[in-house]
């Protein structure tokens, strides 16, 4: 793929993902094909920030956590009253981590 | 998640379960209050989803299980999952295989589909509500 088009992409896309994967990323993305582009602007990235608001809100029945897709996890956060509330605190630290994972984990798909 | 850190980490949640149920019931032996952890509790006075879980698993354990069902009916769920889980993962480490982690990869699946998440969520919104009236 073009440079020019990685770096377009990576300047909308870099908040997504951690920083130390953005090299990575970007070194994958110039070997992908022309034609996997558009698929890649049609993945539907998760905002850690959202995910952030989320679980300060609703982390106590684990809705973060459904919203990321860890449905196992958000249904033993539901019915443990957010871990005793100790995980609901953990989750607003770790949730915006988690969410850059899920989101370098869809990437993945397209990069294979 | 690996299969490895799904393991452990259920059974961390076992231990942690057991101890919080044992704690519980020397507590409320003794005649003592139990401890409110309940955030949403705390902060609203209303009462979270899987409040009166804890108390519902004890009364199960003594074989009450009406005033379990009174008191949360997903007491049932969980102590069931406190009492499977732990000994077919111990299984599964022994025998190395892997059919708890293909379980729970089934299950999330599941989960995830509309005409199963939905209908759960609304008894588990009608159970909620329940309570809420129950004790306001």
């Amino acid at each position: 793929m073009e440079a020019q088009k990685v770096d377009l992409f990576l300047m909308m896309n870099a908040k997504f993902f951690e920083t130390h994967q953005i090299p990575f990323i970007r070194e994958r993305l110039l070997a992908m094909d022309e034609s996997k582009y558009i698929f890649l602007q049609t993945a539907g990235f998760k905002d850690p920030t959202i995910s952030l608001v989320v679980s300060l809100i609703g982390g106590h029945f684990g809705i973060d956590r459904f919203l990321l897709g860890d449905t196992g996890l958000g249904v033993a956060k539901l019915l443990t009253c957010g871990g005793l509330g100790i995980w609901t605190i953990i989750d607003w630290f770790m949730i915006m981590g988690r969410t850059r994972e899920v989101n370098f984990e869809r990437l993945q798909q397209f990069l294979m | 998640m690996t299969r490895k850190k799904l393991y452990l980490l259920i059974l961390c949640f076992a231990l942690a379960g057991c101890s919080w149920v044992i704690l519980n019931h020397y507590l409320l032996k003794v005649d003592l209050h139990t401890p409110d952890v309940c955030l949403f509790r705390q902060v609203t006075g209303i009462p979270c989803p899987s409040c009166g879980t804890t108390h519902a698993v004890l009364s199960i354990m003594k074989g009450h299980f009406l005033q379990a069902m009174s008191e949360n009916i997903l007491g049932f769920p969980v102590a069931l999952m406190m009492m499977v889980f732990p000994v077919w993962i111990a299984i599964d480490l022994i025998r190395r295989k892997d059919s708890f982690y293909r379980f729970y990869l089934m299950a999330e699946a599941i989960l995830r589909k509309s005409w199963v998440a939905w209908p759960a969520l609304g008894l588990l919104l009608i159970n909620w509500g329940y309570h809420i009236i129950r004790i306001v």
